[in-house]
């Protein structure tokens, strides 16, 4: 009945992945905001210092030199040195690790725990949906430090138990969102659509429902994971995160606050790195939400 | 435009019903009723409806908003919400009794052997994927052949629609293209698979009027093609006129008129058609205004006894506080009035 014959090869892609974002009406968008470029720029420069930290480190970061303890920085040591006459430069390099990791594992744990549960709530309703979201309720009354402290207290101390502390904590934000976005895409002609071709809810679910609530995730992991860095710095300047001494910022910090009158530099580094961090974090994640906004299309 | 015959050319041919030919008989309702529940209150949205859709023929469903069309289309395709809508009466379709099929025996008809096409075509494409990803998806749904024949079996339907350039279409996202050539794409993914049915829920309200007329002559054309017996639901009279063979109308849940479309717009049988018809501009007649009907659709959770239209009906009598049955005028034509014929009554 249908005859045709195609004149060039269909279905593959017309440019590889790479060349395609950068001709996506996102990036275009996302392009046009300076702070949100700054906060990508800084992101990534970030995240390549903690993946080349070996290669940058000028010192070993956990090696002690008792005849260079808390010296001002100078051209040996740029950020000085710190109690035990580590290179703080090194630790900081090192420290960035910790601080990444542990942003974008929690983050992943809370997303692959809480988008499953909010796609069940929001998708089948009815008593699966009360339990999900009273449960969701009862986490997001307790503050979030607290809790997370609180959990990271009771698995023990280690960067491990405070990720998965951080990630379990910050789990109900992603429960919350992906529900409320899900019964409103539930709504949408096109999941009818697709249930009158024939799809299983499953399907439905996952391959119609869930890439249409993506920009807003990927919103709220950019923004949760500038929270989860600041609750690493916060557990591992008590002493619950990475143990002493490999380096991380919150516990150098945490030595720092000693000889804040007459080792400033020891608290100034870490405290402008997890700043900045934080920061750029908080900035795309701005830049993202705004890009992303169908009214400001 | 089209070198196939108009379909409306010869009456008498159309005449010959095949009502009664169980052969080309693709979809038989009876007594269809969907109650609507809630904690409050109870409405019968569908109140005993009975029609049959013959191969290659198109039956429309004329009612206004509320009147239980589209809950009708959408209660044979079993996509109501089960934990509201109580349906009974029957459904059968290819031998089968659609009421008692399970949940997977649906999904394996649903836009394989059955397809819809729905109301907004600019909300009824998925913005994530390309036009082409969602065609393929129901075609591999339905047909165990490798992706690459479906691509080209999407890429053929693309053209069957007439879409100009079907192959740099098929790997573009829903936002690149126009409304009219969305429907053309919703219609290619309902045809994807031969269905014997189509039902089609207003399918041109949301477009304007030249494109209204290239779909519903697209729809005519695949029609001849396949075969394909469509229900077209719609409030408008013109595309009735332009596009269907038999119609039934609906008022507050239940049919009140079922003949052919020459019928229809030649011997109005119930009060209600004949206040539809009076409400149309027409280019033959001088009318200084179009005449409305007076009053308001009754509240479907509290329907007045008798006659739901005696309120509104200008022929009314003291009869009418009982409820008419749908009563045979001439062959093939019924009315849920007691007063039909209407020809020589004067309201």
């Amino acid at each position: 009945m249908l005859t045709t014959s195609p004149t060039k090869p269909i279905g593959a892609p017309a440019t590889n992945p790479v060349t395609n974002f950068f001709r996506s009406r996102l990036w275009r968008r996302l392009s046009r905001r300076k702070s949100a470029l700054v906060g990508l720029v800084v992101v990534l420069f970030m995240m390549s210092i903690a993946v080349l930290a070996p290669l940058l480190a000028p010192y070993d970061p956990t090696a002690q030199t008792w005849t260079a303890v808390r010296k001002a920085p100078s051209m040996a040591h740029w950020f000085g040195t710190d109690e035990a006459g580590r290179d703080i430069l090194s630790r900081i390099i090192w420290g960035a690790r910790a601080s990444l990791l542990a942003g974008l594992t929690s983050v992943g744990i809370a997303m692959a725990i809480g988008v499953p549960l909010g796609l069940a709530a929001g998708f089948l309703g009815g008593v699966i949906d009360g339990l999900i979201s009273r449960f969701t309720d009862a986490m997001l009354a307790c503050p979030f430090l607290i809790l997370a402290i609180a959990l990271a207290a009771f698995l023990g101390p280690s960067l491990t138990n405070a990720m998965l502390a951080i990630g379990i904590t910050a789990m109900p934000l992603f429960i919350r969102l992906t529900r409320g976005q899900v019964l409103s895409i539930k709504a949408e002609d096109y999941v009818e659509a697709a249930s009158a071709v024939g799809n299983p809810r499953w399907r439905i679910a996952v391959w119609h429902i869930l890439p249409n609530i993506l920009p807003q995730l990927m919103v709220q992991a950019t923004l949760t994971i500038a929270a989860a860095i600041i609750a690493e710095a916060s557990m591992s300047f008590l002493g619950l995160g990475l143990q002493p001494p490999a380096p991380s910022w919150g516990s150098m910090l945490n030595s720092a606050q000693r000889f804040l009158s007459n080792a400033p530099w020891m608290a100034l580094w870490p405290g402008l790195s997890i700043f900045i961090t934080v920061l750029s974090f908080n900035l795309l994640g701005d830049g993202l939400r705004d890009a992303l906004d169908p009214r400001s299309r | 435009m089209s070198t196939l015959p108009h379909i409306h050319q010869d009456p008498s041919a159309r005449s010959v019903r095949a009502d009664n030919d169980p052969s080309t008989r693709v979809l038989e309702v009876a007594n269809l009723r969907v109650v609507f529940e809630d904690e409050t209150r109870t409405v019968t949205a569908v109140d005993g409806v009975s029609f049959s859709v013959h191969k290659g023929r198109t039956l429309a469903i004329v009612g206004e908003s509320g009147s239980g069309k589209s809950v009708t289309s959408l209660a044979v395709m079993r996509l109501l919400p089960e934990h509201s809508a109580r349906i009974s009466g029957s459904v059968h379709f290819d031998g089968r009794q659609l009421l008692d099929e399970t949940k997977s025996g649906m999904r394996s008809l649903r836009g394989n052997r059955m397809a819809m096409i729905f109301q907004e075509p600019m909300t009824s494409l998925n913005p994530s994927y390309t036009v082409g990803e969602q065609i393929n998806e129901v075609i591999l749904r339905h047909r165990d052949i490798s992706k690459k024949e479906a691509t080209q079996r999407g890429i053929d339907m693309l053209k069957l629609v007439r879409i100009p350039s079907p192959e740099a279409r098929y790997s573009q996202f829903p936002h690149n293209l126009s409304g009219g050539m969305r429907q053309r794409v919703m219609i290619a993914m309902a045809l994807a698979c031969d269905p014997e049915l189509l039902i089609a829920d207003e399918p041109t309200t949301a477009l304007d009027v030249t494109i209204q007329a290239q779909v519903l002559e697209l729809m005519r054309d695949l029609q001849q093609k396949t075969g394909t017996a469509i229900v077209l639901i719609t409030h408008d009279l013109g595309v009735v006129a332009e596009s269907c063979d038999d119609v039934i109308v609906m008022y507050a849940g239940q049919v009140v008129e079922q003949c052919s479309v020459e019928d229809l717009f030649s011997f109005p049988q119930h009060p209600y058609t004949v206040g539809l018809l009076g409400s149309l501009p027409r280019l033959d007649e001088k009318r200084d205004q179009l005449v409305a009907i007076t009053g308001t659709v009754p509240d479907m959770a509290n329907l007045p006894s008798g006659c739901r239209f005696r309120a509104r009906c200008p022929f009314s009598v003291a009869k009418c506080a009982e409820m008419p049955e749908l009563m045979e005028v001439s062959a093939g034509h019924l009315s849920r009035c007691w007063r039909t014929p209407l020809q020589d009554l004067v309201p």
